[in-house]
């Protein structure tokens, strides 16, 4: 076959050799503004509006998921839950409990704030650590032509807003209508419930006492099992993730669903508890609401190696891989959700509709074709992306090696802007995931149920200056016996 | 107790009236009069209207059960109020519920024959007929509360396939697959046993040539032959030896659903006595509950007399006061334990949001029952009647409070939620009971609600004269 | 000695009107030297047994080694599934895991002693067997409800007619018939 010869660059101008030096060098050369002398002005400052407005104030903020409502047509940003409110298809008000409690609200409550001459109908939420006598506001929702699924969802905060004034609104009035919203929320218990799941300390105590993660909870002993515990030879999977510098952003969640083709569910399947998300953070607060601690915990499946799930299961559909995984066989799940409710981290997700589009036939290639799409009646889980580490495993083996570490990066562990989650081989002591797990600071979640989950998390050293944050953190008052 | 094989010449009345207790049957029966006033409530041609009723009112709910079941493999379990994390709700509470009420049937066939109790001779047919019901309104929850019944309808069995996979035997639910089908056909073959010697006499009695050919082959061509009965009463005995451990194990089985998982509120050590004792508690509510109607309407009272109604009281008393100390023992195990999560988890029974169920039930199964010990009480039907539809919605609330605020609120308080159920949900409940309540007018009008042979034994003209032991 | 049993009858039926009677007439029956006889009655009478010199049935050992064979066919199933034929790591449990089979292997053995009570009983009594000669007399209909007869067969050794006619009238019954074949 001829290949037809490549076309031979016409000479260049002398304009465009430079306009390429130009963007080369990233400047146009001798074209600087001329330096000049500039004084402070003080007095300016003396003039700034010293007096804090009377009244509420509304901040608008770009949505943790539809950013300024471009994003409003995606049904993965609407059922996201956003960062700190875990809010669903809808914005809100939010306040902090003081300023709600002041003005009388609940969650839920639809409130008109009035400013000047315009007024917005929104519900409220109460959002712990919020300044108070403030309500942030999210932009881009209540649009009325966005798509099929962005039209009519939420409360545009732009009949609020006006170019003198389009990010502060001084002196708002809210007065409460008595109606009710549904606003729906992933996790609406913010609280441990003096629980250790998150293990905080400061770095004195942790100076004081570099095991403290351990003690926070009564664990079982090594090798406390009945029978003998299962050596893993060849690869054995394993995850950590580093609390310290987890932001609860999110991207992870979102990685996820894109990469396992996690089904969108829709506003009234997420408000009965029944939204999939395989990978959700939980946000917990502690201490004074006005001021709290806030800890984000991602929980994916822990993939425990004496998986309480796999016990239960009637048809053997969940079981133990060689390399430890607890595999998620779709095919042979009967859906008697047994092992969901035996989950006691309840990271087990079930088709309770046929969630999946079926139809469409476009959506044959948004979704990830190494990932079975789920009929209903079929649980599903987290699997440590199996079908990346099948990918891995497979060229490994064409090129006659080993897996490296770091060559099988989760969805989850790509995404992660800060890299809080950790995954690799543990049977291989030079991986990043054994040197993590080596830390005194990594303890398994709810390790005392002797589940020995293969993720585990990385328990947070705070150094809180004393003068602004005189409590002292979540932790360090209870001793676990 | 009474005593069944004394040789006394002493009959029924003169027993009756030197003591409180009330006879088994009254006096002045013979085997013609037992076998005609039983025997003709299914040979008459007539059908009482009351008849059409209540089998009217059973067939319409039998229809909203088909309704309910259409929907819900067409749509899925979403038509359900279950969620993540409570995934089992009215499924798996109907499912427990209607095998509890199951077990009396088996306990007044088979214990009570044991231990020669005369008084289980005029209810255990119709007992055991509400057992095989109740299995049979029970073992559709286990089936259709799965995501796929289609599969889950073969694959919970143990056969030869393609796949070579085979049931994963861990589970509680592949034991629940084989405890209660063994119930359901242990509990089967017992009734049908007990049956074959009345269809003979119905084949003997009946006047329409189709009623005898049916009665016929159900009869199996039964003679009376000694031979046969020698046999027969071995097979009984046997029979009723089997069904005894068999009730005790099904029951405790279940309890194994929840009493091998890890969750607060379901681990716990006490759930097989528990559970056993509680299904025997509703069972028997359920047999009085049928027993007073049927006697009322049918004129049966000679038959399921005062001694019927107070013995079944005394059991329930009995049976509550077991159940009423596992709740105690739930209580404080939660408390002496300083499991942080089981400590959570009864106070949230006691304070959270479903605490108005959980002291229902207290008030139930624990409170009203103590009226149970009163004389007033025990003779007096009507109240009787209601005391025991109150034990059954115990019963029922039992099993939610252990089954939907267990999982509600579990280790991670990020996964708390709330259950509600919906339409749907009640719908299928409603829908059993017309399955249940169908399948028991049908069988009181064509087959024989109390064992004629069996009551012709406790006639005074049953026992033999003279040096014989009878 | 045997004689030709007459084909034209079964046996002679006498029929009593309470169970006394029946086990007084079994009795006499027996000492007079008839063997092939049997006894109908509308409620197991123990005593009969005894008067008719009825074999202990071999129904209960059927009974235990059907439970036996129930018991060990269930375990070996679980065993056999989970060691053998597809043995899988479920939470790390070991593959025998016997107390976690001893549920299932309980319930088989129970459903194979009653499933072989059930077979067994019905099978040594020879039923269902539709037709049987008693059926023919009349009277027989109330053998079901309220009356209790005795039949001795012709095969019996010691059957003459008219003997045994006379026998069963001296136990003093409602009445003899004959019973067709």
């Amino acid at each position: 076959m001829a290949i037809a010869p490549l076309p031979t660059a016409a000479p260049l101008s002398p304009f465009d050799q430079e306009w390429r030096r130009w963007l080369h060098d990233g400047l146009i050369p001798n074209t600087a503004f001329a330096a000049k002398t500039v004084a402070l002005q003080g007095a300016a400052i003396g003039a700034a509006p010293s007096a804090v407005p009377a009244g509420l104030e509304v901040v608008v903020r770009p949505d943790p998921s539809v950013y300024d409502g471009r994003f409003v047509n995606n049904g993965w940003l609407q059922e996201l839950p956003k960062w700190l409110t875990k809010l669903t298809w809808d914005n809100a008000a939010l306040m902090s409990p003081g300023t709600a409690d002041k003005l009388n609200l609940i969650s839920g409550d639809v409130v008109d704030i009035k400013h000047g001459s315009n007024t917005l109908r929104i519900p409220v939420w109460l959002a712990p650590g919020h300044a108070a006598d403030v309500i942030t506001i999210h932009l881009g929702y209540g649009r009325e032509r966005a798509g099929r699924i962005g039209s009519g969802i939420g409360f545009g905060i732009n009949s609020l807003r006006t170019t003198a004034t389009p990010d502060f609104l001084s002196g708002v009035e809210v007065t409460k209508t008595g109606e009710s919203y549904e606003l729906v929320s992933t996790q609406d218990h913010w609280s441990l419930e003096g629980r250790n799941l998150v293990r905080v300390a400061t770095t004195e105590q942790f100076q004081q006492d570099p095991n403290f993660a351990a003690k926070q909870e009564h664990q079982p002993l090594v090798g406390l099992t009945m029978f003998e515990e299962r050596k893993y030879e060849g690869y054995a999977w394993g995850m950590a993730i580093d609390q310290n510098v987890c932001t609860g952003c999110n991207s992870c969640v979102v990685a996820c669903q894109a990469e396992n083709n996690v089904p969108v569910v829709g506003k009234a399947q997420v408000a009965n508890g029944r939204e999939m998300h395989w990978l959700r953070i939980d946000r917990y607060y502690s201490g004074d609401l006005e001021n709290p601690d806030t800890y984000h915990q991602p929980m994916p499946c822990q993939q425990c190696e004496s998986a309480p799930c796999e016990v239960v299961c009637p048809v053997a559909a969940t079981t133990h891989s060689d390399e430890g995984l607890n595999d998620m066989v779709y095919n042979r799940c009967v859906g008697t959700r047994y092992c969901s409710n035996n989950c006691p981290y309840k990271v087990r997700r079930f088709n309770f509709l046929l969630y999946s589009d079926w139809d469409t036939a476009s959506f044959k290639l948004a979704r990830n074709p190494d990932v079975t799409v789920r009929s209903r009646g079929v649980m599903e889980k987290c699997t440590y992306c199996v079908q990346r580490i099948n990918l891995a495993r497979v060229t490994s083996k064409l090129e006659d090696r080993q897996i490296r570490d770091g060559e099988v990066l989760t969805a989850c562990q790509s995404a992660c802007p800060t890299e809080a989650i950790v995954f690799g081989n543990i049977n291989d002591p030079q991986s990043a995931v054994s040197k993590v797990k080596a830390s005194t600071l990594n303890y398994p979640l709810l390790g005392e149920l002797n589940t020995r989950p293969r993720t585990t998390y990385v328990a947070i050293v705070r150094n809180p200056n004393t003068e602004l944050e005189p409590t002292r953190p979540l932790g360090t008052e209870e001793e676990g016996h | 107790m009474d005593k069944s094989h004394a040789s006394v010449a002493m009959s029924a009345e003169t027993k009756a009236l030197l003591s409180r207790t009330p006879a088994v049957i009254e006096p002045g029966h013979t085997f013609e009069s037992v076998t005609e006033s039983i025997g003709h409530v299914v040979l008459s041609k007539r059908t009482p209207i009351g008849w059409f009723l209540g089998f009217f009112i059973a067939f319409i709910l039998l229809m909203i059960l088909n309704l309910t079941i259409g929907n819900l493999l067409m749509k899925g379990i979403g038509i359900w109020g279950n969620n993540v994390p409570v995934g089992w709700a009215f499924d798996i509470i109907n499912f427990v519920w209607w095998i509890g009420i199951g077990h009396a049937g088996t306990l007044i066939s088979a214990i009570l024959l044991l231990f020669r109790q005369q008084w289980r001779t005029s209810i255990n047919r119709f007992a055991e007929a509400m057992t095989l019901f109740a299995v049979a309104c029970a073992a559709m929850f286990p089936l259709l509360h799965t995501g796929r019944p289609w599969l889950a309808i073969y694959w919970l069995f143990p056969y030869p396939n393609t796949m070579g996979i085979w049931p994963q035997f861990r589970s509680p639910l592949i034991w629940d697959v084989f405890a209660v089908s063994t119930y359901g056909t242990v509990s089967a073959l017992f009734w049908f046993t007990g049956l074959v010697p009345d269809m003979a006499t119905l084949r003997d009695r009946a006047k329409s040539p189709f009623a005898r050919k049916i009665y016929g082959m159900l009869s199996l061509g039964w003679r009376g032959s000694a031979k046969h009965w020698q046999r027969y009463e071995t097979a009984y005995l046997l029979l009723a030896g089997i069904s005894t451990p068999l009730v005790l194990s099904v029951h405790s089985v279940v309890s194994f659903d929840f009493a091998v998982s890890v969750l607060p509120g379901w681990h716990a050590t006490i759930f097989p006595p528990y559970f056993v004792a509680g299904a025997i508690y509703s069972g028997f509510a359920m047999v009085m509950t049928l027993a007073i109607p049927l006697r009322k309407f049918y004129h049966l009272e000679d038959f399921i007399t005062m001694r019927h109604i107070h013995n079944m009281t005394k059991v329930m008393l009995v049976t509550g006061m077991i159940v009423a100390y596992g709740y105690s023992q739930e209580a404080f195990f939660a408390w002496y334990s300083s499991n942080p999560y089981e400590q959570y988890m009864m106070y949230n029974r006691m304070t959270g949001p479903y605490a108005v169920f959980y002291w229902s039930l207290i008030a139930i199964n624990a409170v009203m029952i103590q009226l149970f010990w009163f004389r007033s009480v025990r003779d007096n039907i009507p109240f009787l009647f209601i005391l025991s539809l109150l034990v059954n919605v115990g019963m029922w609330l039992e099993r939610f409070i252990i089954i939907v605020t267990s999982l509600h609120r579990d280790f991670l308080p990020s996964s708390w939620d709330m259950y509600a159920p919906t339409r749907w949900d009640f719908g299928m409940f409603a829908g059993t009971i017309g399955l249940f309540l169908a399948l028991f007018f049908l069988f009181i009008r064509f087959l024989p609600a109390i064992a004629i042979f069996e009551m012709r034994t406790i006639v005074p003209e049953a026992k033999l004269k003279a040096e014989h032991h009878g | 000695m045997a004689h030709a049993a007459e084909p034209t009858l079964h046996g002679l039926m006498a029929e009593f009107e309470n169970a006394t009677a029946l086990v007084d007439a079994a009795t006499k029956a027996r000492l007079a030297g008839y063997r092939k006889m049997d006894a109908y009655s509308p409620i197991p009478i123990e005593e009969l047994n005894e008067a008719l010199d009825l074999k202990r049935t071999r129904l209960p050992l059927l009974v235990l080694l059907g439970g036996i064979f129930g018991g060990l066919s269930g375990f070996a199933l679980e065993y056999w599934v989970s060691v053998i034929a597809y043995p899988m790591n479920v939470g790390d449990r070991p593959l025998n895991s016997w107390p976690q089979f001893i549920p299932v292997t309980f319930e088989t053995t129970v459903l194979g002693a009653a499933l072989t009570c059930f077979i067994g009983m019905w099978a040594l009594n020879k039923l269902p067997q539709p037709y049987h000669p008693v059926f023919n007399v009349e009277a027989f209909g109330r053998a079901s409800t309220d009356r209790f007869f005795l039949v001795i067969e012709t095969t019996d050794p010691r059957f003459e007619r008219h003997a045994t006619w006379k026998f069963l009238e001296g136990l003093h019954p409602v009445g003899v018939s004959e019973v067709a074949p």
